[in-house]
Parts: C-alpha cells; structure tokens; sequence
C-alpha cells in the first residue's frame, strides 16, 4: 500500500470523525430538546398529581392536614405542604414536583365551601315561578330542577340549572348557563343545631328562646356599636337597647319552634337560626320573618373590607314582610322564601334587593308574585366576601365539608 | 517512460479522481444532512419554546393571586377567536413568582404571512405576545399555523369569533413551526415537492383550571 493510499485513509477518517462529532451533537442536542420538554411535562404532572391527591385527602376528610411527603410517583417525587396560617381559615395548599433534580410547584387556595357560594340556589322550583323581565341576578345561581324565566331577566353571574325553560323572551346570561348541573339540596340540621348550642351557651341577655315568637331589631349607636333590642309580642314596645356582644356574647341567636322577626342594621358578625326540635315546620315553628330592611352598617357594596356579616338558617319559610326590601345577608330556608301573602299582588312590581345569598329549598309558582307584572323584582346582588370567608355554620352544600377551590396556580 | 507506466498513470489518476469526487460528494451529502439536522433542530426547539409559553400562560387564564380580584372567574376571557385570544390572568414577576394579585390582561395573536415576506416561506408569521397595553412587538418563531378552537362544558365546539365566551371550557390549540427556508433533502414522498421542515403540536383538551373553580 503506497503512502498515498495511507493519506486518503487518514484524510476520510479525520473527514468522518469531523462530520461525525457534528452530526452526534445535532442529534443529542435534539434528544435533549425533547428530553428537556419531557422533564418538564413530567414534573408538572408529578406536581398535579400530588395536588390532585391531596385534594381528594381533603375531599374525603375536611379536616386532613398531614399533607405527602416525598412519595414516588413516575420516577420522580411529590411533596404536599397544607398551610393553615397564611389565610386564616382556609388552607393553602403547595404541592412540589420533583424529576431529575427539576422541581415544579402547584399552589392552590382552598376555603370551606358553603351553600353562600350562591347568589340564590333553589332546589324545587315551580314552572310558573318564573324570573322575568328587570330581574337581575348578579353572581352565580344555582336551579336544581328548572330554572323558569320569562321575558329578558338578566344574569350577571354564572348559572347553572337541572333545566332551562324558557317563556318568550330570551334571557341573557352574560357568565354563561350550563344545564344538567345536580347540586342537592343539603341537610340544614347540623348547621342549625351547631348554631343552637353555640346560642345556648351561658351568657348572653335573650340570644336562645325556645318557643313562642321573637323579634330582633338590631341598630347602631352614635359610638357605632351595635345595639338589638327584643320584644316577644308585635303589641309589645322592643325593650332596652344591649350591645351585640352582650345580647349574644357567641354572636350566634337561636329561636328554637317559634316564629323569629328580624329587622335593623347590623354591625358585626351574627349568625340567627329559627330551628326546630320536636314540632313540624310552618308558619310559626321555624319560620323567619324578614318584618323591614336588614342592612349593614358598612356596605360591602361600597366598601369591600367591610367585616359586618349575617346568616340566617331557617327550618320553616323566610317570608318578606314588606316591598320594596334591601336585605343585606346569607339566608338559608329549608323550606320557601316567599313574600307576604297581599305582597304577590302588588303592582307595580316593587324592588326585593339582596346583598348576600338567598337558599331556599324550593320556589313555588306565586311565592314572589301573581302573574307577570305583580310582586317583586329581583334584584340579587352577590357579596363577594361569602366566596372566600362564608359565614359560621352556614349549611354545607356535602355532607363531608368540602371545599372550594379559590386559585389554583400551576 | 515505457507505455506500462504511462497506463499506470491513466489508472492511478483515475482511481484518484475517482476517490476524490466520493469523497467530494460524501463531504457534500454530510454537510447537506448536518445543516439540515441543525435545522430541523432549530424547528423543534421553536416548537418546544412556543408550546411551553402557551401552556403555562394558558394555564393561568382566570387565575389572580388575589382571588377576590376575579368576581367571576368564567367572564376572565374576554375575546376569543380562531387566531387570537384576549383574556385576564396574573403575571408572575421575580419578586411575585405566584403573581403580584393585580389583574393583567394578556393577548396572543399571529400575524399575517404579508409581514414576512423577506423570507422564501410564504407560510411563517409573526407571533404576538401582548401584555396588558403595551406596543404589540412580534416574535418570528416559525409558526405558520396557530389555531384554537374553543368548546363549552358539553364538549360542543363553539362557532368563532366566540359570541359568549364564559361559554368556554376547554381549548384545543394547534401549531406548526416550520423553516424559513427550504432544505432539499426534504420533499413531499407523493409528490416529490420540496417542503419545508415543519414540527407540529397540538393540545387536545386544555382545561384552565381558574376558569371554572367558582
């Protein structure tokens, strides 16, 4: 072999290790590319999947802290902290993804869910109980057989419904509708009865009754403390104004199978029940009667840190004495909400405004007016504030205290 | 110089031209699939640059660190097109990786073909990333396709422009990164058409999980 042939050797050796070398490092940069894109697809899904499982924990036990430590999950590992300090009251969840040394994190904020994450739920609606034209739900309503409308309500928030029926017309659902939704209606006891042994409690001037009718007028004093005043007849004069804190030192108030009346201005935080223990639901074992405007002191309309905040739980109707009504608060019947019975009649119709949330476990077809141009318009305007902090021992919508997702950042 | 070494010559001359023009054409052939795996990398990695930008900001539709901020989580895309998409998220920044809780407004759009018409494509277009009210600046990533469609909580595919978008509660998103240029090593196998290098995704089902929460 000549010495020529030696070169050419050496000349299609360096030739091949030169090419050789680039076109390897072509390729093991376009295996990194995917291998950097399935990392980090990987460890996102190993971080979903330790919320994800975390939140089914939680879903299965409300009161489940201990959080995951360091589980394997498709070669790589999770870690979930549960954080119930940050945001008092509701659990901050970090779930951390780990896949060759690469880490992902998913943070969700969770808050005990409530039956107050509704604008107005209805469980039973009637077909002729209709909404209709200047109706107006703003934030999201739940109609678990139907929602029945008329005309052009409008509905500012989100709705969901068994069914949509429609009358002439065509509503407009600016945060968009969704049929075939079931949410049942939840059973109020445990709430009403937590509700009752809080009010029950040593203390306090008249805030658990058992029996008979009570009436609860609260105001504000020129020192803006909230004062209520009682009476247990409608011929009685209310007595002396007491401060809320000492009229019901728990700031919960029970009637237990009588007939409560609720009117004023509130300041502060209550939670009132009209509950039963051994009577039947009616007009005057359980029932609520909203007698004038329930407002409060500061208007989470006008002022969104506002602290005032009130409940209701009612195990007969919550009957609206008067229109046109504001009512500022959540309120939760077992039974109906309705207007007084010469109420259905008037006309014009007259404004029924809530600031809060209104449950009622069914509508039926006159509740809150005869016919189409009699009775009350609504005007449903959702606090906000029921989103992330609802009020104590407001019925839960499962019967395992679940939560609500509030953010979720992945 | 007898006429044996004369044909050795011829021969030898042969043989060398002969191995000279392989080893031309190897070097050629080499260099050819060394560009054009370089290339086609190129493409990939665009891809993977495009589709993680999309998914993580895609993810955060709705999303607010200051939840309150969003009364209603279902109203946060405010437009929604085949090609375009307007809707409210919270961007994280170095000092709030988990978003700062103000309200931001993100646009992601494509050009059109005419704005790139200094390169051979005919297919590549801008890509726009526009956060809140700033100067639309676009980016050339190769994508000659970026196409969303958007379906409600039955799965029925919205008609686009998207009338009511609180409506949405899925996506799919689709796109196709191509080259500027055309690499002669690739052709269409039934036509034997040069094409360009192209790299394609798509996201069956994409769920922001903020959208719906409430």
């Amino acid at each position: 072999m000549g010495r020529s042939a030696i070169y050419m050797v050496m000349g299609m050796t360096f030739m091949f290790l030169f090419f050789g070398k680039t076109m390897s490092d072509n390729g093991t940069e376009a295996f990194s590319n995917a291998i950097d894109y399935y990392e980090s697809t990987q460890m996102f899904n190993i971080a979903e999947a330790g919320a994800n499982l975390a939140c089914n924990q939680i879903f299965l036990n409300s009161s489940w802290r201990t959080g995951f430590t360091n589980v394997p999950m498709n070669n790589g590992t999770f870690t979930v902290i549960l954080d119930t300090v940050t945001y008092p009251n509701k659990v901050y969840m970090t779930s951390i993804g780990v896949y060759q040394q690469d880490t992902h994190f998913v943070k969700i904020l969770l808050s005990p869910s409530s039956m107050a994450k509704f604008a107005m739920y209805s469980g039973n609606v009637s077909s002729a109980a209709k909404l209709r034209n200047g109706d107006t739900i703003d934030g999201p309503i739940h109609a678990n057989s139907k929602l029945s409308t008329q005309g052009n309500p409008v509905f500012i928030g989100k709705a969901t419904m068994g069914q949509l029926q429609k009358t002439a017309g065509s509503p407009t659902f600016l945060g968009g509708y969704q049929e075939n939704v079931n949410i049942t209606f939840p059973d109020y006891a445990p709430s009403a009865a937590a509700i009752v042994d809080l009010a029950n409690n040593p203390g306090g001037t008249h805030d658990y009754q058992n029996g008979s009718e009570l009436f609860l007028k609260f105001s504000v004093d020129g020192s803006g403390v909230c004062q209520v005043q009682y009476k247990l007849s409608s011929g009685d004069s209310y007595g002396a104004a007491v401060p809320l804190s000492t009229f019901a030192p728990t700031g919960n108030i029970a009637l237990v199978d009588g007939k409560l009346h609720i009117e004023g201005t509130i300041k502060g935080q209550v939670t009132i029940t009209s509950a039963l223990s051994a009577t039947s639901a009616d007009d005057s074992h359980g029932a609520v009667y909203i007698d004038d405007n329930v407002r409060y002191y500061t208007d989470p309309l006008t002022n969104p840190s506002s602290t005032d905040m009130l409940a209701v739980v009612a195990a007969s109707n919550i009957q609206i004495q008067k229109l046109p009504m504001r009512m500022d608060g959540a309120f939760f019947t077992n039974s109906s909400a309705k207007l007084k019975s010469d109420l259905v009649n008037d006309s014009p119709m007259k404004q029924l405004k809530i600031v809060g949330s209104l449950i009622s476990k069914s509508i039926g077809s006159t509740d809150f007016g005869n016919g189409a141009s009699q009775g009350a318009n609504f005007y449903m305007k959702y606090d906000t504030r029921l989103e992330g902090g609802s009020p104590t021992n407001f019925p839960n919508p499962t019967n395992n205290n679940s939560f609500e997702v509030l953010s979720w950042f992945e | 110089m007898g006429s044996q070494t004369i044909l050795d010559l011829i021969a030898s001359t042969i043989v060398f031209g002969t191995l000279t023009l392989i080893a031309l054409r190897l070097n050629g052939s080499t260099m050819e699939n060394t560009h054009a795996f370089r290339e086609d990398l190129i493409v990939q990695q665009n891809l993977v640059a495009v589709s993680e930008l999309l998914e993580y900001d895609f993810r955060k539709i709705a999303y607010c660190k200051d939840y309150t901020v969003i009364e209603s989580p279902t109203m946060a895309i405010r437009y929604a097109d085949t090609s375009k998409i307007i809707f409210w998220t919270d961007f994280s920044t170095l000092a709030n990786p988990y978003g700062d809780g103000v309200l931001d407004s993100l646009t992601y759009y494509v050009g059109s073909t005419s704005e790139l018409l200094s390169t051979p494509n005919p297919n590549d277009r801008l890509i726009y990333r526009v956060e809140n009210d700033a100067t639309p600046i676009g980016v050339y990533m190769g994508v000659s396709t970026f196409y969303m469609q958007y379906y409600d909580a039955l799965r029925n595919q919205l008609s686009t422009p998207v009338d009511s978008c609180q409506l949405i509660q899925y996506m799919q998103i689709t796109i196709q990164v191509e080259h500027p240029v055309k690499w002669t090593k690739f052709y269409n196998v039934a036509t034997y058409d040069t094409v360009y290098q192209s790299a394609f995704w798509r996201q069956v089902r994409l769920v922001a999980k903020n959208l719906n929460n409430r």
